[in-house]
Formats: structure tokens, C-alpha cells, sequence
């Protein structure tokens, strides 16, 4: 997916075709880009991009790379072994020391509740320990000729929908208020359906009652 | 003597209690060893020749690092039995113990543990001769101990576990919580450390054990 082929599908709803156009191209591809950072709010999941987390040695709190929205999930010490999530509180409570342990490789990991970027280790981080984890990534600013990445080609409608509902929220003479919000509304409800569908997929029993599958 | 970590059992350990941190189960592993200890004084082990000084009543025992003696099992001087009483008996015996006379101290004959670090005999041993100590102790991790003897903790290692478990399964309110698994370790636990002490106690024979009647009367 292209932001150039979002701005084009935009315009033929918008019927901005024809010279003078209403919307410069510049300001549609503002619109895409929002359209996409709205997605990326709303469903985080569909940007998840895995990859190298680097930590702060002797540290126990880590932070999620600068392009994160999210931390989603700490899979493995990078060439070493993986690392599990459990629960802080009852490090805390069993053993209030922990923060204080020599730095090791990684072993658990610890989400910081309050705060969707932040992370504990146990134990402290050892010199140049990179992590390989999921994060929710923030999607860039693209010019137009650029593929989005991550997000997958079916969700170009998603993406015209956003874009369109911004431009018909703009506040002059040419915009309809009800269309904004139909396409508010569409492009909200098909995240919202794609979520609700993925037991369909992603379970063994595509989403039926366990005694209606043999 | 090698060392096996208590770190070591700790993976075996994850899957039942999910979401549990390793030094949580690293600290239950080290609990439940030194119970399986206690219980069964499996890990035995036979301290270096204790020379006596005369006049000296009190010594402390010389285990291996990490460890700390839960009882002795068998105690002998110069080849003869060293005879294991309580402080009360010893006292009872020796009234001016430990306090006595030069002239009345002798070749001693009693033995008793006062803590896990040091052990006192009865009656004072006078100079008359040199005197060594020879024992078998039952040994248990210290609770600062990061890990145990490996030969023990290998033959030791399922019994351990069941412990753990029993413990961690019933924390409250945590994601791992299971009583009725708790439950279920728990009978496995004590079915075990009998076993296990049992099986110590008849020196890991296989014949069975006979018995000889007593007359009743």
C-alpha cells in the first residue's frame, strides 16, 4: 500500500478530481498519515513490528524504543535464552531485593502498568544485552511513493475511509457533516469487526462453541 | 563436592506456577530442599577429625560451605561411642558441667548439639591423653544457600519439587494459584520424603528390612 493510491481514492469519493482541486495533494497525504496514526491508536496490534530492544545497562527499568507505542511483548535475550512475564507484585512482595541482584541475562520481564513504554527486567541488565521483543510501532510520516509498512494491503479501504472522514471534517463550505461521520463510523467498525474476527483465524476451533467442533 | 544450583530446578518448576518469577521459585526450591533435609537427612556427610583441647567443651562443626548440621547421626572418640543425650540429661549427669574441677575432668563420654553450628561434650576433657572426634552429621542448606550438594539434590530433586510446588500453588490471589494442585503435591510430597527417609535410614539397601520380635513381657 501506497499513500499516492490512498490520496486517489480519496479524491474519486470526495469527487475532488477536477482542476481546482479542493484538497492539495500535501494535504491529503497529511490526511492518510493521520488516517494511519488514528489506526495505529485504535489498534495498536496491527503495527506490531518485532525486533531488537536494546537495554540500559545496570538497570532494571527499560524502556521500549522511541518508535513504540506500546510494548506487546519480550520474547528472548538476543542469542540467548527466552524470557518469560510474571507478575511484579510478587517480587516485590516475596522478594523485595531483587532490584538489587547482580546484572545477568535477562530472565523475566515485568510490564509497568501505568506506563505502555516502560518495562522491569530481572535481573539488572549486563553491558550490550539487546532483547528481541514486539513493540506497537508508530508509523511514520511517508510521502506518497512509499509502501506503509506493516500494515497489510487489506486494510487500504480502513485507511481511505480515516483519510475521507478527516477531509469532510474540515471546517468549511464543502464538507458534509453526516458523511464525516458515516465514514467515521465505517472505518472504526471494520477495526473493530477485524478484531472480533480473529477467532475465526487464529483458534483451533475458528471460532465455533468447542462442542460444535468434532 | 560438587554443587548443583537451586536455580538448576527452577525451569522444571515454571510451567506449574506460570507467571511466577524465578528468585520466588529459586527462594521455594532453597525452603523446600532444607525441609526435604530435615525430613529425610539424606545428605550425610562425615566431618574432618575434630582434635579436643583440653579443657575445652564446646566446638563448632566444620561443614561444607552453604551448609549448616540439622543432627549428627553418629558420634565416636578415641573409638569409643560418643553417647547423644539432650542438655537436660547432660546437665543432670554433670551438675557442675560446665564448670568443672581440673582434677575431676576425664575422658568424655557425651555429646550433645547446641545449634546448628556447635556441638558441647560431657564431661570436660581433661589432658590425660589426646582425644579425637570422629562424626556423621545430617547436613541442610543454609537459607542463604544458592545451591546443595549435587549427588543429594539430584537423588533428592523430585521430592524437592513436590515441596516447592505445595507451597507456591497455595500463595493467594496470585495467576498461579491451584489449590487443589497444592493439594495433589502435597500428598506426593509426604508420600515421597518417607520414602526418601526411609530409604535413607536402611542405608539405600535393597533387601528388606527384618525385624526381630520383642518379647512382650
Amino acid at each position: 500500500m501506497i499513500l499516492n493510491d490512498v490520496i486517489t481514492e480519496v479524491r474519486r469519493i470526495l469527487q475532488d478530481i477536477n482542476a481546482p482541486q479542493r484538497y492539495s495533494d500535501a494535504v491529503l497525504l497529511g490526511f492518510a498519515n493521520q488516517a494511519l496514526k488514528r489506526i495505529a491508536v485504535l489498534r495498536p496490534d496491527l503495527f506490531a513490528y518485532m525486533g531488537e530492544i536494546p537495554t540500559t545497562a545496570g538497570a532494571v527499568i527499560q524502556s521500549a524504543p522511541a518508535d513504540s507505542i506500546r510494548i506487546m511483548e519480550i520474547f528472548q535475550v538476543k542469542d540467548g535464552a527466552g524470557v518469560t512475564e510474571v507478575s511484579r507484585d510478587s517480587l516485590d512482595e516475596t522478594y523485595p531485593g531483587w532490584m538489587n541482584d547482580a546484572a545477568g541475562p535477562t530472565v523475566n520481564w515485568m510490564r509497568h502498568v501505568r506506563n505502555a513504554n516502560r518495562f522491569f527486567i530481572y535481573p539488572k541488565a549486563p553491558a550490550n544485552q539487546i532483547l528481541i521483543g514486539e513493540y506497537a510501532q508508530t508509523p511514520q510520516n511517508y510521502d506518497g511513493a512509499t509502501t506503509v509498512a506493516l500494515l497489510s494491503d487489506a486494510y487500504f479501504p480502513v485507511v481511505v475511509d480515516a483519510a475521507v472522514f478527516i477531509a469532510e471534517s474540515v471546517d468549511n463550505e464543502h464538507v458534509n457533516s453526516n458523511r464525516a461521520q458515516l465514514f467515521q463510523q465505517s472505518f472504526t467498525q471494520a477495526l473493530g469487526v477485524s478484531a472480533q474476527s480473529r477467532p475465526i483465524t487464529d483458534t483451533e476451533e475458528s471460532g465455533l462453541p468447542p462442542d460444535l467442533v468434532i | 563436592m560438587a554443587t548443583r544450583t537451586f536455580l538448576s530446578l527452577a525451569t522444571r518448576l515454571a510451567t506449574s506456577v506460570p507467571g511466577c518469577p524465578q528468585p520466588v521459585i529459586v527462594q521455594y526450591v532453597r525452603d523446600a530442599a532444607i525441609e526435604v533435609c530435615e525430613r529425610t537427612l539424606s545428605w550425610r556427610y562425615m566431618q574432618p577429625i575434630i582434635r579436643v583441647t583440653p579443657g575445652v567443651y564446646e566446638y563448632p562443626y566444620t561443614n561444607p560451605t552453604g551448609s549448616e548440621v540439622h543432627a549428627f547421626l553418629t558420634a565416636t572418640i578415641n573409638g569409643e561411642h560418643l553417647e547423644p543425650v539432650t542438655l537436660e540429661q547432660l546437665a543432670g549427669m554433670y551438675p557442675d558441667w560446665p564448670s568443672t574441677a581440673v582434677d575431676k575432668r576425664s575422658d568424655p563420654r557425651l555429646i550433645c548439639q547446641i545449634d546448628p553450628d556447635n556441638f558441647v561434650i560431657a564431661p570436660i576433657p581433661d589432658n590425660s591423653k589426646v582425644y579425637d572426634i570422629k562424626m556423621i552429621v545430617a547436613l541442610k542448606p543454609l537459607r542463604d544457600s544458592t545451591g546443595m550438594d549435587k549427588t543429594v539434590f539430584d537423588e533428592l530433586e523430585d521430592t524437592i519439587m513436590h515441596g516447592a510446588l505445595q507451597h507456591l500453588l497455595v500463595l493467594p490471589d496470585k495467576h498461579w494459584s491451584d489449590r487443589e494442585l497444592a493439594a495433589y503435591h502435597s500428598k506426593q510430597y509426604l508420600y515421597k520424603t518417607t520414602e526418601r527417609r526411609a530409604r535413607a535410614n536402611i542405608g539405600a539397601a535393597r533387601a528388606t528390612m527384618t525385624v526381630k520380635m520383642r518379647p512382650f513381657a
